[in-house]
């Protein structure tokens, strides 16, 4: 009995470290792809800003599950073999990232106008406006927003069960097969998820009230 | 307040004849960026050979399309069921959290915050390892549906409760001077406003339950997207029939999102027009 339990619970440790993976560096990429999606549609480059705009409108309506199996069972079709882990994380990162593009879009619209006019008129250019004044502001701003792309991350990346990553609810369905142990295994892993975002959450309104003392 | 970035408009002064020829530039460097991912894509289509016109075939095939067909009826079903049921659901639960009764407002917290950050996936799984067991038994259909509702409802439950905070303040206290009962405010005051603004909001939450309807392919639903995958594993032709059930999905959600966008100017425009 006791080294089946010791075998439980690391296989659950281990999907739940799988899971977090999945998230943070999803999160991470995403919060990259948005920024960068954000900058080319307030660019003046006309193609830049229809890529940005296309990007966003494909990537948030494409369902995950729908853009998970393009790349993990499709790509190969086409030469192109991601380890699945690197596709799970990209296909979260592509959705996420339009997400998080148009909260931070939002976000930039509390950026006075004054403060781009005087960043303009002290002669800074269109990166170093947008790195040095509008970005930072924008983030700030947009921090309960991103808090739910956090979320939404999280939550999708339990989706990577589906298509064969053994995450939190993979694991919990190998245990459950084995030893049945039913709702308090399922009640367990749905805690910890519940858990991660009432903790994303409260991080939010920390940062969101140190940022705006300063 | 105008805002240099507002919408679309970017933020960029009219430019001179250096930055004109600057971007002249980039629109064409990134122009040939654009040109070449998109050439490659096609290459590395081609050079397997999947752009051979027998690979699409399925699409001139009725009784693929019919297939399909199907699907996207399961998807539409599933999502309007799950619509039709969170909506009301998701009022009710504003309702209990906005009381004034602690018995009923920390319950319905308690379930709105635990089931808002709980993954779809795992209470599909629940409903249908452990639904028999407990004696909760329906179709699948309806499993799938009952658990779109328990995870969507939530978030309705949010949004509606936080359009219900907007409500004014002095629009409540001069209808309790009127002699209203608190019942009668939310009936007549608070609810119907905070759906009038947040119906854009509400409405961008159908896009998310047809996504998450796509969820039936995990559980073995006959939806468009498990309906793409026999059909898949039936010609073989994987990419192609995902590629083409993506984009159906996407103009699906597209038009749910343009006539939320619709609603959106239109609330914008009554409440300018109202006294």
């Amino acid at each position: 009995m006791e080294s089946t339990w010791g075998a439980d619970l690391s296989g659950l440790v281990n999907g739940l470290l799988t899971a977090l993976t999945l998230t943070v560096v999803g999160f991470a990429a995403a919060l990259v792809l948005g920024l960068l999606a954000a900058a080319c549609r307030v660019s003046p480059v006309r193609p830049l800003r229809a890529v940005g705009t296309l990007y966003v409108e494909l990537f948030r309506n494409i369902p995950l599950l729908c853009l998970l199996v393009l790349i993990v069972f499709g790509l190969p079709d086409v030469g192109v073999l991601l380890p699945l882990t690197i596709a799970v994380v990209s296909a979260l990162a592509a959705v996420n990232g339009a997400f998080a593009c148009e909260a931070i879009r939002s976000g930039m619209n509390a950026v006075p106008a004054g403060a781009i006019d005087a960043a303009r008129s002290l002669g800074l250019g269109y990166g170093a406006t947008l790195r040095l004044i509008v970005f930072p502001v924008a983030l700030r701003r947009s921090l309960q927003p991103l808090v739910n792309v956090f979320i939404s991350t999280l939550l999708g990346s339990s989706l990577a069960s589906a298509v064969g990553v053994v995450d939190l609810i993979g694991a919990a369905q190998i245990i459950n097969l084995r030893e049945a142990w039913g709702l308090a295994l399922f009640a367990a892993a749905a805690g910890v998820y519940v858990a991660i975002a009432l903790g994303a959450g409260a991080l939010g309104i920390v940062l969101e009230r140190r940022w705006s003392r300063t | 307040m105008e805002s240099n970035v507002n919408r679309d408009r970017p933020l960029f002064d009219p430019p001179g004849p250096r930055a004109r020829r600057r971007i002249r530039t980039l629109n064409a460097v990134s122009g040939a960026g654009i040109a070449i991912v998109l050439g490659v894509t096609l290459w590395a289509f081609a050079a397997r050979g999947q752009l051979a016109p027998d690979r699409w075939s399925f699409l001139t095939d009725g009784a693929m399309l019919q297939f399909l067909g199907v699907g996207l009826v399961n998807t539409l079903a599933c999502a309007s069921a799950a619509a039709l049921l969170s909506f009301p659901l998701g009022v009710a639960l504003a309702l209990c959290r906005h009381s004034r009764h602690m018995w009923l407002a920390r319950p319905a917290a308690l379930w709105i915050e635990v089931f808002r950050s709980v993954p779809l996936l795992l209470v599909i799984l629940v409903a249908l390892t452990l639904g028999p067991s407990l004696g909760f038994n329906p179709s699948l259909f309806w499993k799938l549906v009952l658990a779109i509702v328990l995870c969507v409802s939530p978030v309705v439950a949010e949004v509606v409760r936080a359009g219900m905070r907007a409500v004014p303040r002095g629009q409540i206290e001069a209808a309790t001077a009127l002699g209203l009962r608190p019942a009668a405010v939310k009936r007549l005051l608070i609810v119907p406003q905070a759906l009038r603004m947040m119906a854009p909001a509400l409405l961008s939450q159908l896009v998310a339950i047809v996504k998450d309807s796509t969820l039936g392919y995990a559980v073995g639903f006959p939806e468009l997207l498990k309906q793409s995958q026999t059909l898949s594993a039936f010609t073989g032709h994987l990419i192609q029939v995902t590629l083409v059930v993506s984009v159906m999905f996407v103009l699906l959600n597209l038009a749910l999102s343009r006539i939320a966008g619709r609603v959106a100017q239109r609330a914008r425009s009554t409440a300018h027009a109202a006294p």
